[in-house]
């Protein structure tokens, strides 16, 4: 008797402590009793917002299903549900080992199965290879499917350049390529209970680029046609455009809703830096078309290459966007190339 | 929709005012809020370096600030509360040159685009006007009853602040930003001491004067019986030159009820013949010279040049102003 009565006892103690540390740790994730509308937007996407070490992947819950995994400056997306993982880049190939410790590691029970690369550059697809070898038992698959194949979406131009079809180009490893590319201006998949449109624009950043748009969950990833941390890189020998560029900041904000005094709403991952929003967005948009359209003019006014950089049409915005990698002298060259070759926007914006 | 506070045609009210009052009068109410924070500093009058930033604690003894607070608006009240700015008026700013190339091509049409009418005042300039008058509040963990943080109603556009005083860290630089930024807090010396990071590109002035994400704001929360003084230092690395030092203050108000502030802004299109992709901004090398020249002072003493909030720049101004053989408008 006296057996069964401290079982009884040892058991409602047992219950007790168990219910105080599941409310516990209900209090520290969902932090009743403040509206989620009052919580400031980074608390309310990361529930513990905390840093990652240097050289660790940062992991983001975005929204709905969607996660931002950051890798130093750049960034890739994992979409994750009942079907596995939708990757949208697979990052720099140096990095490889450690994003798949983090996926293996946050989402013990669940295997790649989508990649989509958003462009060709190696921060984008520099992971291909290493991510089937790790989760693709099958290897890499077409559209018909098969068994444990991972499919590697793409646009088709990117295909060619990374197949060394196109002409200039170096041929990557065969493990390396896309395996189901499209030559139109959408593809539709539908993974983990939500559709998805991969989405090409034409020439921006090079002539490859698509953004990955998840409509349930909301979220838009960009790949490198938007970037917090530098002016667009334009890659001209891959058939780069400001223009092309600047119609794909457009079209984002088409897509975009802010939910409220607009912030949050329909969340965009850049290829670069940090999570954003439609404000954000619209900034960069604003200001390259401000510098796209000093430019323009000063080509108008028949100033060379030299003129413009002295006259520092970009000042304003260098000290957020001018980067060793990608500098002024390098984005104001670029724009200045473009637009002296390139057919004019329809209207400038100055008054 | 917000409505633009800047326009040309407004400087042409403040004719009749007398430049040098004015210019005095900024250059006293700048000098009064340095000195405290020079004088921190032994011999270093210039350049003002903001307050160490406090770590994050959970002490909590001695400063609260909680209650409904109306805001005096003793500060800046003619661009603030009356008249509102000017295009070209960036005095009492300690800007850098691409600051000043920035505010001169900002134009406030862009405020008709849709994607811009909804923004509320950011963190840099929301406590300081309109009013704002405010309720800062007290929130608590339910399950705990453990004092978690403030929150901040009542300012323009519902740009609601929270301040977190349960030791959290600040996010990673990836995460978002937001109009109001990411602040902790903590209490010192009687004072309740906020650090915002994490604020969208604002400004510090409805005319165009910038405010970019690398912004880091320290406020002092100083509260004295039914009055408030909160002190704030905003440092900006891409925008400022030296540290951005103002004064707010705030009186308690007990029968105040910030009231309800509804859901924010609407979104209307206004303007149907702007195309897509259309950013109104002002030519690359427009001055605005017509508030310097309605005042009857030097242009250059309007760009916010850091030299010109302190009070030696006056007789520096006068000097510039006998050369021009200028007189000022009086009032």
């Amino acid at each position: 008797m006296k057996t069964v009565t401290r079982f009884r006892t040892a058991l409602q103690a047992a219950l007790a402590l168990t219910a105080i540390a599941s409310a516990t740790v209900a209090a520290q994730h969902t932090r009743p009793g403040v509206p989620p509308e009052r919580l400031p937007a980074p608390t309310r996407s990361i529930q513990t917002p905390r840093p990652a070490a240097a050289g660790e992947v940062g992991v983001l819950p975005v929204q709905g299903n969607v996660y931002m995994l950051n890798l130093g400056e750049t960034n890739i997306v994992a979409q994750v549900g009942e079907d596995g993982i939708l990757l949208v880049d697979t990052g720099p190939a140096e990095w490889s080992e450690r994003i798949i410790a983090t996926l293996r590691d946050r989402f013990p029970d669940r295997q790649v199965r989508l990649i989509v690369n958003t462009h060709m550059h190696p921060e984008a697809t520099g992971g291909n290879a290493a991510i089937v070898k790790a989760f693709g038992g099958g290897g890499r698959g077409g559209g018909g499917g098969g068994g444990g194949a991972i499919r590697i979406i793409s646009h088709e131009n990117t295909l060619n350049r990374m197949s060394g079809t196109a002409e200039g180009e170096t041929e990557q490893p065969q493990e390396m390529l896309p395996t189901s590319t499209f030559f139109t201006k959408e593809k539709e998949v539908y993974f983990n209970g939500e559709p998805i449109e991969v989405l090409y624009r034409g020439p921006g950043h090079t002539d490859g680029d698509v953004m990955v748009f998840f409509r349930g969950s909301d979220v838009i990833a960009t790949g490198d046609l938007y970037v917090t941390t530098s002016y667009p890189v334009l890659d001209e020998k891959r058939g780069s455009s400001i223009n092309g560029y600047l119609d794909a900041l457009n079209y984002v904000l088409d897509l975009t809703v802010p939910r409220f005094n607009q912030q949050g709403g329909t969340m965009v991952i850049p290829g670069h830096g940090r999570l954003s929003n439609e404000s954000d967005v619209d900034d960069y948009r604003n200001w390259m078309t401000i510098v796209r359209d000093r430019v323009q003019e000063m080509i108008k006014k028949g100033m060379t290459l030299q003129q413009v950089k002295a006259a520092r049409p970009t000042l304003d915005f260098d000290g957020v966007f001018s980067t060793k990698a990608w500098t002024t002298d390098q984005f104001v060259e670029a724009v200045y190339k473009d637009l002296s070759t390139g057919a004019e926007p329809a209207r400038t914006s100055s008054n | 929709m917000r409505k633009a506070n800047a326009a040309g045609p407004r400087a042409l009210q403040l004719r009749g005012t007398s430049a040098a009052w004015r210019i005095t009068a900024a250059l006293l109410l700048q000098a009064a809020w340095i000195v405290p924070v020079a004088a921190q500093q032994a011999g270093a009058p210039t350049p003002v370096a903001a307050p160490a930033a406090p770590a994050a604690g959970g002490q909590q003894a001695n400063c609260d600030v909680s209650g409904e607070w109306s805001s005096r608006s003793r500060e800046d009240t003619e661009d603030r509360v009356l008249l509102g700015t000017n295009l070209g008026d960036y005095t009492g700013f300690p800007l850098n040159d691409a600051a000043r190339q920035f505010a001169r091509h900002w134009d406030a049409s862009i405020l008709s685009l849709p994607t811009q009418q909804a923004i509320p005042h950011p963190a840099q300039y929301i406590m300081r006007g309109p009013g704002p008058n405010v309720r800062i509040a007290k929130f608590v963990d339910p399950t705990t009853r453990g004092f978690v943080g403030y929150t901040i109603d009542g300012v323009y556009g519902r740009n609601d602040r929270t301040i977190w005083m349960d030791g959290r860290p600040h996010p990673p630089d990836y995460a978002e930003f937001t109009w109001d930024g990411f602040s902790t807090g903590r209490c010192e010396r009687g004072m309740l001491v906020v650090t915002t990071t994490h604020m969208k590109y604002g400004y510090h002035r409805r005319n165009g004067v910038p405010a970019s994400v690398k912004s880091k704001m320290t406020e002092y929360f100083i509260r004295h019986g039914t009055e408030m003084t909160i002190m704030q230092f905003t440092e900006d690395p891409v925008y400022l030159e030296e540290v951005l030092a103002r004064t707010l203050d705030f009186q308690i108000n007990p029968g105040q009820n910030v009231g309800a502030p509804g859901f924010g802004f609407e979104i209307v299109d206004e303007i149907a013949s702007w195309p897509d992709g259309f950013v109104p901004h002002w030519p690359f090398g427009t001055e605005h010279k017509e508030f310097a020249e309605t005042l009857g002072v030097p242009y250059e003493s309007t760009q916010g040049h850091k030299e010109a909030m302190y009070p030696e720049y006056l007789a520096k101004l006068r000097q510039m102003m006998r050369d021009a053989g200028s007189t000022p408008a009086t009032r």
